[in-house]
């Protein structure tokens, strides 16, 4: 997907003024082929000491389950993520698979950087930051040169990270929306998210 | 397969000129090996500097693994005048990363040529590949129950030696100043020559890495932090394992304790009683590592106050300045030592802890393990402190005395301050110098906080010049201008060296300032 085919289907330079439900997934995948896309495993990875992450990774996985692509969860501890035999174990997995991570920044750094190493390609990536009872987010799909950024009400999260990363999965979000309406927020601090394909 | 757009092409360069170099690329090195679609590029574009991604996007990324294959691509980019970025592990974080210099440079990733070519366990040194890590030489070192030890910097489970010495990156253990302790180059020119530097020059010479200067110019370091070849193989000395390692912890105050604590230390490094890179952390450098979050002592705009920082020192048992060094030698040369290092701390004020006092905070395990070569990436909870991807360092050089480092540190937090940033700094003692590493963190996903991070960092580097204060590395987004600050005499020399051994000026043109 290249960047004029990108503002053709999401009607012109629309993306940045968002509503983000009017991104088309074709627009921010990288995996074009939704065949491809169930075909290859799904991860989910959010360190079992963050209960922020955790949270943010169970509705993620609602989502993915909601739109048929089941994931399976992993919460390896924090320390781990920042051991050579964790991060070993962490990327222990078939090729071809996707990795979604919901960490601290510090790990999302060093995971994305030993990632690249490997010669994962990375899909998508976000900033999370919670304050003052709001969250704000910026996420980047690879595909797409400008960042997406909203605002939304910590008490009342929008699908819209459901359907950023759904999108960047190549599949929309089901009809009727996320089977949970809201989970818990990003208190003050951040997260990082990521998409990556080992 | 679809032909990707060719959307990011090298200045001057046509698509077609492009498409066929890489053609023949692919011949060399195969065609998985030569990357130029986005996802495959963007791992090669994570930057964490306050400039937009795109400032260092490389048009495409090639791995070769042997120096034969990068000789062939040389000579390919050579007649097309394609530019190349060389990088060994890519993990210059703060620095650069992996991104090229300029926009469109293709990456020349040599983290596949990644084999430990010799451990000489008698005379304690090693031959080493581009892209083996830390983490890889110190499980070889363990797996061959060689008592051997290496210095090392923080990230250095995913970083390598090669690339960091090029770099001229500095470590913790005694061998801490990493070039010092480097031993023969192997370097691929422009034109696709390999030269080898020292002793390896000489056919059948066995003396590569253990004398570093051959007969004449001693090349070496012209190869450093510059780009006028690509480093393909590099000797370094290896220090043997002592019987005795006594690493410490001097805890101090207040932030005016600086001097003494610099004054106090320099002649016991000169004098090699301490022999390793003595670390003066400053609290919001120790407070990351050591899982104290931001939010919960500040929460608004502008940094963070000092009222908060002594909370956080109160809190968590921090000192204001935290100094870390070790004693290496024998059981009986340390115990002798650690006496002197008893008085010191007594008559400075300072209060001291060791392995086994130590209530065993995080940050003091991280170093403690640097001091003796183990990889660890302790150091990368810094990247929690304010979140969102941004950091950026700045490390100017000062004379080892205590009145510099006030000074310096003084000059380095109200320029932080004045743009919202906190100082987040540290001093590395070297044996006569010292490096004053400041980490500049911000919220690279918040655009007013990245361009107030740029905006700050610039204030910083002319400031510091201004004053004679010049910066031993610089991110690749302020080469130029750190380059600048060294003036035109040396300016000019550099550029009539890379005339004279890359005229065509492919090879990460830009890099340190350096192009034609």
């Amino acid at each position: 997907m290249n960047r004029r085919e990108f503002i053709r289907r999401t009607g012109g330079g629309a993306i940045l003024a968002m509503p983000l439900a009017s991104v088309a997934p074709a627009a921010l995948a990288a995996l074009h082929a939704r065949s491809d896309a169930e075909a290859a495993p799904l991860v989910l990875v959010a360190p079992a000491d963050l209960p922020t992450a955790t949270a943010l990774a169970q509705r993620l996985a609602a989502a993915l389950r909601a739109a048929g692509l089941p994931a399976t969860l992993q919460h390896p501890d924090g320390n781990a993520l920042r051991r050579h035999d964790g991060l070993s174990a962490l990327f222990a997995q078939p090729a071809g698979t996707r990795l979604l991570g919901i960490m601290d920044d510090a790990a999302a750094v060093i995971v994305q950087a030993v990632a690249g190493s490997r010669g994962a390609r990375m899909l998508a990536h976000g900033e999370h930051r919670g304050a003052a009872g709001t969250i704000r987010h910026c996420c980047s799909a690879t595909t797409h040169d400008a960042a997406i950024r909203w605002r939304e009400a910590a008490h009342g999260p929008q699908p819209h990270l459901e359907r950023f990363y759904l999108a960047a999965l190549g599949v929309g979000l089901p009809a009727g929306g996320p089977p949970t309406a809201a989970a818990a927020g990003v208190p003050p601090g951040s997260l990082a998210s990521f998409l990556l394909q080992l | 397969m679809n032909k990707p757009e060719r959307t990011l092409l090298p200045a001057g360069v046509s698509a077609s000129d492009f498409e066929k170099a890489l053609a023949e690329i692919r011949a060399i090195v195969g065609d998985t090996h030569v990357l130029a679609d986005a996802p495959g590029l963007a791992p090669y574009n994570k930057i964490m500097m306050p400039v937009p991604d795109a400032q260092h996007a490389p048009s495409a990324a090639v791995t070769p693994d042997s120096v034969e294959q990068v000789q062939a691509i040389m000579r390919v980019l050579n007649r097309t005048r394609i530019p190349v970025y060389p990088i060994s592990t890519g993990k210059n974080l703060g620095y650069g990363s992996a991104a090229p210099v300029e926009r469109g440079q293709i990456v020349l990733d040599l983290a596949r040529m990644n084999r430990i070519l010799d451990v000489d366990a008698d005379l304690c040194t090693a031959l080493v590949e581009p892209g083996v890590t830390y983490q890889q030489l110190y499980d070889h070192l363990q797996e061959n129950q060689l008592p051997l030890w290496f210095s090392c910097p923080a990230p250095s489970v995913i970083a390598g030696p090669l690339g960091n010495m090029v770099d001229r990156g500095v470590g913790y253990t005694p061998y801490g100043e990493h070039f010092l302790f480097s031993s023969g180059m192997e370097v691929v020119l422009a034109d696709g020559e390999v030269l080898r530097t020292g002793m390896g020059s000489m056919p059948n010479s066995n003396t590569w890495q253990v004398f570093k200067w051959g007969y004449g110019p001693t090349l070496d370091g012209i190869f450093t932090q510059s780009n006028y070849g690509i480093v393909t193989k590099m000797g370094m000395w290896l220090m043997p394992a002592p019987p005795g390692f006594r690493p410490f912890l001097i805890q101090y105050p207040d932030d005016a304790d600086i001097t003494k604590i610099v004054e106090a230390l320099r002649p016991l490094r000169i004098a090699m009683v301490i022999p390793n890179a003595v670390v003066i952390a400053h609290t919001l450098w120790e407070a990351p590592c050591t899982k104290v979050r931001r939010a919960d002592y500040h929460d608004g705009p502008g940094a963070i106050p000092d009222e908060a920082v002594q909370r956080i020192r109160k809190d968590h048992n921090l000192g204001a300045w935290n100094v870390y060094a070790a004693l290496y030698g024998t059981p009986e040369t340390n115990d002798a030592n650690w006496k002197i290092i008893e008085a010191v701390a007594a008559a400075t004020g300072g209060t001291l802890h060791t392995e086994s006092t130590d209530s065993g905070g995080r940050a003091t395990q991280y170093r403690f393990d640097l001091m003796k070569g183990k990889p660890n990436l302790g150091e990368f909870d810094l990247y929690n402190w304010r979140g969102g991807g941004g950091s950026v360092w700045f490390a100017p050089v000062s004379q080892a005395k205590g009145s510099e480092t006030l000074k310096q540190m003084t000059m380095a937090k109200d320029i932080l301050a004045k743009y919202g940033f906190d100082y987040v700094g540290e001093f590395i003692v070297g044996w006569r110098d010292m490096h004053h590493v400041i980490d500049l963190l911000f919220d690279r996903s918040d655009a007013e906080q990245t361009r107030q991070a740029y905006a700050c960092y610039d204030e910083l580097l002319h400031t510091f010049a201004r004053e004679g204060y010049g910066v031993y590395r610089a991110n690749t987004a302020f080469a130029e201008k750190v380059a600048a600050t060294y003036g035109p005499v040396k300016r000019d020399v550099e550029r009539r060296l890379k005339q004279a051994l890359d005229p065509n000026n492919i090879i990460a043109p830009g890099r340190c300032g350096i192009s034609l």
